[in-house]
């Protein structure tokens, strides 16, 4: 029976225990392991993935919720080998460190955009309080989240 | 990395009673899961089976009705902070919703849970409680309301009884002339409530205040609303308060605890002011 | 392949979720390994029944004890004496003494039996506290002091003497990656562990000795690595995974959750300080008295280490004429010391930068001003440093004031405070030190260059990337020492078996270290190239010298074209491998650098609620050279985030014992939401004489005068001295006397 639901654009079936968090699905059935375990807890978004276009904390999500539903990891991201315009900003703006808080952080920018396509400095803070880092101090992701906000303007004025 | 439990999807009232009332308490309710899979997983508590509501239609939606908002029990902060009749009708929830853990966190975490849960940090239970919510419960022997105020007796312990699910709270529709929330935490996000609280003032032309709510969080076995500050405010005119005495009033009666996050002298003392702060707010327009 | 990328290959990797960390990897036939903790801190061992866990469903092997033959010791760096398993019979000293590992086909299986684990415990009494230690008469297990001049005279010359009483808890380094793991057997029969840690050749001979297994039969290597900032040096999971995979004979996993991390790794040390300093009338310190005392856990750890350091900086930047200072620490059943970015000194800082200030005020004047007249000068000695260490300005020019300058223009006008509101600025400094050369932990860091026939070359080098940018930081060394294009080097790290010794990446010298070794690889590396160009060419002409495309004469002219020269090595069997590595004259114990760092801090506070909120932190750092700038303004931000999260609402609590802290929900670190609405950071550059291209270390910069900036902006906006760590509304409401 199990479990289907769509995960990076392709159907997926998972037959884990109904106990098992999507976290622990996406990480050790489906083996996607670009989904970070950090806390467990919903406290610290390491786990984020994209729900039907929301970021939400995959450990937080029992997978029997996730029937039927759209998930996308930072794997699913890139489409044919080229790089979503956050990560490529998050590659050139220095947001990335140690890069462990990196695929939920991205997926949280993702989760904000789609919502908010022109947010201002503090919607992006906001947006992203649910995303811990230890090693930046915030800052140049927020220029990479700026950067790519300025990039779409500019797009579309051309 | 959870104890071996059942996970059950009814897809109505009707099989949610079945499953009631044959698991009893060998079944607990899910909801936004976001208080319950931790303590699932600290194993705090543990169940056989865990029925998740979230698909129920009758528990979910916000909709206006005669003398309320009626917001679904499964509605998500997210949902609600969203929702322009909640803006309307009920500011502070509306406020108290966005302030709820983090974005993912209330893209999850729903109302009927952070009333479930019965913590007196709950934020949307706090704004709820303020706002004169009532709680509407179903099982398969029909509904009953109870006022939120009554129904939360303690941390974690609330009148439902087996076989209830928290289905809808209603607001009522009040046009409280001002009315806010606030929130005390020890940082600016995915913060535990230290203290939080609503003012709601209904004021008249001649700027005087008919009814009041003062109400607070985390400084008590549950929320407080402070009728001694209400009865303080009540007739006075809105400008003429004196803002001192009321911080007094409420720094003297709540029951804050020290623990991990705050000490209880500390809890007494912001109250007081955050009360005092949210009136000065108000007065200033 | 793919050589057109613009990012560091470990970047893209990361943006991708490409890139593997220690929990990342599955292998068929892999178990899981689980800890199974004690639950009473101090006691003996009476029994440990693993029966009934040996029939939980799942289980594959309960290890215990007995099963370890070598010599069961551990410790963080030179100092073992730590147990790996304590058994029947023997002691707990501390919660994280590990009882037993359970291996199983699941994590959750796992779990499930240590739960059926039966432990019987003879509790011992427990010291809980300084306070109970000394009450017991107990010895400080470490004690050090520095005694210069004569304080009691000095203290009857001061125009004003200020008191302070410090406390600065316990720090968790809460790196977003947990501890974790997994081994296997390879096809030569080689235990292999790959883990998160900072330490690679210490932790090897750590694994080897403890399990009593040969050298060469175990090789240590590193995945991808989440953060360790001082955490990541100590055991966790490598030394039990060795034992498992040779016990087993298959992969096995070892994850810590964050509960574990939390609970059971090695903290910043807590630390209570009592204070004095005298001002003389022209406000030049005339003297400095300080009993500083703390916890030292139950075993090594770094706690020697750490008080040093803490003791290093304990009189910052000043010119000294009489300086008492002892520290003291005491055996408890506690945390292990270790070390976190700034290894105490940030702490220490703290109290000399804030009692300045406070001083300074009570005199009347102005906190530069007090600065100016005290400042250290060009050749003057650090007050209180290591013992037999030399900490000195690298650079010709002294910069501290420079940098002081920078931020006092950078920080504009002070603003005009909302109504109801207070601003203050806070100024503070210090010279913090890095390694180079001799130092205890980073002597004889050893860097491979390894050149291929079609002229790329690959750097090996101990030390592990933990995201500081070190890889980058090689590359681009590597390439300007050899002149190549930076797509043309390769860089590899911290494998025990194939990269070569590293020290502890730790200490701001990983650039120094690494990149002085490399340069003195490529010296070597050109040298051997030429030599051999002229064995082809057939020539003693010493002038010949190696370029990217071949090799040239002094006047310039081209004998030997590059591909020739590889045709030549490769019939004649030629190895291009040059090994570099740089250590200081044998008498020097240990050589350090000094980072002049300025800061600035202006905070709003609310006298009412004592809320206050950090508008803008402005520091400035000469760090001799800047290799990458966003990397090195990724470094500095971050530290100064950190660094405020320890300042203002970080604190690891321990009661009898055991941790209130163990979750990201107790142990609160910033949030995006959290951070300074402007946080900016200059640079100086004032060339590092005996830094590779003059660069200096930075790794730990932005950590140490965060907290002392922002304590001093409170006295200044609203005249309470805040000394206790963190800083928090309640206690500034407690000193402004509101409650």
């Amino acid at each position: 029976m199990g479990v289907s639901f769509i995960l990076n654009g392709e159907k997926v079936t998972s037959h884990s225990h109904e106990n098992t968090t999507l976290l622990e699905v996406l990480r050790e059935e489906m083996h996607m392991y670009g989904v970070k375990k950090g806390c467990e807890t919903g406290e610290c978004g390491a786990c984020t993935v994209l729900v039907d276009g929301e970021n939400m904390n995959s450990c937080m999500m029992l997978i029997g919720e996730v029937e039927g539903k759209t998930i996308t990891t930072i794997e699913g991201l890139s489409i044919d080998g080229k790089l979503d315009p956050i990560q490529q900003a998050f590659a050139e703006k220095g947001a990335v460190q140690c890069g462990y808080c990196t695929p939920g952080m991205i997926l949280s920018v993702k989760g904000l955009l789609n919502r908010n396509p022109n947010p201002t400095r503090a919607q992006i803070k906001e947006a992203l309080s649910g995303n811990l880092c230890r090693c930046t101090g915030y800052e140049q992701i927020f220029e990479a989240v700026e950067s790519v906000v300025e990039g779409r303007e500019n797009n579309n004025n051309e | 990395m959870y104890a071996s439990f059942k996970y059950l999807c009814p897809l109505s009232l009707k099989e949610l009673f079945q499953m009631v009332d044959v698991y009893r308490d060998e079944a607990m309710l899910y909801a936004g899961g976001t208080d319950l899979l931790v303590l699932l997983r600290a194993k705090k508590v543990s169940t056989k089976y865990l029925i998740d509501i979230k698909k129920i239609p009758e528990l979910n939606g916000i909709v206006e009705t005669d003398s309320s908002i009626s917001v679904g029990s499964a509605s998500r902060f997210i949902d609600i902070h969203n929702n322009m009749l909640i803006k309307k009708w009920a500011r502070s929830l509306y406020q108290a919703s966005n302030q709820v853990g983090s974005v993912q966190i209330r893209f999850k975490g729903t109302l009927g849970g952070n009333i479930q849960t019965a913590s007196p940090s709950g934020d949307g239970l706090n704004a709820a409680w303020a706002l004169d919510a009532q709680v509407e419960l179903m099982s398969s022997n029909g509904e009953r309301r109870v006022p939120l105020t009554e129904f939360i007796l303690a941390p974690r312990r609330t009148v439902i009884l087996p076989g209830e699910v928290i289905s809808r709270i209603y607001v009522p529709k009040r046009k409280w002339t001002y009315q806010s929330f606030f929130k005390v935490g020890r940082r600016n996000a995915l913060a535990i409530s230290v203290v939080n609280g609503v003012v709601a003032l209904d004021v008249d032309d001649n700027r005087i205040i008919k009814d009041a709510r003062i109400s607070l969080g985390a400084v008590g076995p549950t929320p407080l609303r402070i009728t001694k500050a209400e009865e303080f405010l009540i007739d006075k005119r809105l400008n003429d308060v004196s803002l001192e005495e009321i911080a007094d009033i409420v720094q003297e009666n709540v029951k804050p605890i020290s623990d991990i996050r705050a000490s209880a002298e500390y809890r007494s003392y912001i109250s007081g002011i955050s009360i005092k702060k949210q009136i000065a707010d108000i007065m200033e327009g | 392949m793919n050589n057109t990328r613009p990012f560091r290959n470990d970047i893209m990797d990361k943006v991708t979720g490409s890139a593997k960390y220690s929990a990342d990897f599955h292998m068929d036939n892999m178990v899981y390994a689980k800890i199974l903790w004690p639950t009473v801190p101090k006691a003996r061992i009476i029994k440990i029944d693993t029966s009934e866990a040996e029939n939980s469903p799942g289980v594959v092997r309960i290890v215990t004890r007995k099963d370890i033959t070598g010599s069961n010791v551990s410790g963080m760096y030179h100092v073992q004496d730590r147990p790996i398993l304590v058994g029947e019979g023997e002691e707990v000293r501390f919660l994280a003494d590990a009882l037993a590992l359970v291996a199983a086909k699941t994590e959750e299986e796992a779990e499930r039996a240590c739960k059926l684990i039966h432990v019987e415990y003879e509790e011992l009494p427990a010291i809980n506290s300084v306070e109970q230690a000394k009450a017991e008469n107990q010895i400080p297990c470490f004690e050090h002091s520095y005694i210069k001049g004569d304080v009691e005279i000095g203290f009857s010359e001061a125009a004003v003497i200020v008191e302070g009483e410090y406390n600065s808890p316990y720090s968790e380094h809460a790196y977003i990656e947990p501890e974790g793991g997994y081994a296997y057997i390879d096809n030569n029969g080689t235990i292999n562990v790959c883990y998160g840690t900072q330490d690679i050749t210490q932790n090897h001979r750590m694994v080897c000795k403890a399990l009593g297994y040969p050298y060469n039969k175990v090789r240590l290597h590193i995945p991808y690595v989440g953060g360790g900032f001082g955490g990541k040096h100590s055991m966790s999971v490598h030394v039990y995974l060795a034992l498992l995979a040779n016990i087993l004979q298959q992969p096995v996993r070892l994850v810590w959750t964050r509960e574990e991390s939390i609970s059971y790794s090695c903290k910043k040390q807590s630390l209570k300080t009592k204070a004095k300093l005298g001002l003389d009338a022209e406000g030049r310190i005339c003297a400095f008295q300080a009993r500083t005392e703390g916890p030292a856990g139950a075993y090594f750890g770094n706690y020697e280490g750490a008080l040093l350091s803490f003791l290093n900086n304990l009189y910052g930047v000043y010119r000294h004429k009489n300086i008492d200072v002892v520290g003291r620490l005491y055996y408890t059943t506690g945390p292990e010391i270790g070390s976190l970015r700034g290894v105490g000194s940030p702490d220490a800082l703290f109290v000399i930068e804030t009692l300045i200030n406070k001083a300074a005020k009570e005199l009347g004047i102005d906190q530069l001003a007090v600065r100016q007249r005290n400042w250290m000068q060009t050749n003057e000695e650090i007050a209180t440093q290591y013992e037999g260490t030399l900490s000195r300005n690298v650079s010709d020019e002294w910069s501290i004031s420079k940098t002081m300058e920078m931020v006092v223009k950078a920080a504009g006008e002070l603003p005009k405070p909302k109504p109801g509101k207070r601003i203050g600025r806070g100024f503070a400094n210090a010279m913090p030190a890095f390694a180079i050369g001799n130092s205890l932990l980073h002597k004889g860091s050893v860097a491979e260059l390894v050149m291929y026939f079609d002229g790329t070359l690959l750097v090996r080098l101990g030390f592990p990337e933990i995201g500081q940018g070190i890889k980058d930081v090689a590359r681009k060394m590597a390439a300007s020492a050899m002149n190549l294009d930076e797509d043309q080097i390769n860089v590899m790290l911290s494998d025990s078996h194939l990269m070569p010794k590293a020290g502890a990446l730790g200490f701001s010298q990983a650039t120094v270290t690494a990149g002085n070794a490399i340069l003195d690889a490529a010296k070597k590396l050109k040298k051997h190239l030429a030599d051999i160009a002229r064995e082809c060419l057939n020539s003693d002409d010493e002038s010949i010298h190696y370029k990217k495309d071949g090799f040239y004469n002094k006047n310039g002219v081209k004998l030997l074209e590059w591909n020739d020269f590889a045709e030549f090595c490769y019939n004649e069997v030629k190895s291009l491998t040059a090994s570099g590595c740089v250590v200081g004259p044998p008498e020097d114990k240990g050589i350090y650098g000094v980072t002049p760092i300025s800061t600035v801090a202006d905070v709003e506070v609310d006298e009412e609620t004592g809320e206050f909120k950090i508008l803008q932190i402005i520091s400035c750092h000469d760090i001799g050279k800047v290799v990458n700038y966003q990397s090195a303004r990724g470094q500095i931000i971050g530290g100064v985030v950190m660094s405020m999260g320890i300042a203002t609402m970080e604190e690891f609590v321990m009661k009898d014992g055991h941790t209130l802290t163990p979750s990201f929900a107790e142990y609160i670190i910033p949030t995006s939401m959290d951070v300074p609405e402007n946080n900016q950071e200059i640079f100086i550059e004032n060339y590092g004489n005996g830094c590779p291209q003059g660069a200096k270390g930075i790794g730990e910069s932005g950590m140490y005068v965060t907290g002392s900036a922002i304590s001093n902006a409170i006295l200044d906006a609203v005249d309470v001295s805040m000394t206790q760590l963190p800083i928090t509304p309640e206690k500034i409401l407690k000193k402004l006397n509101k409650i």
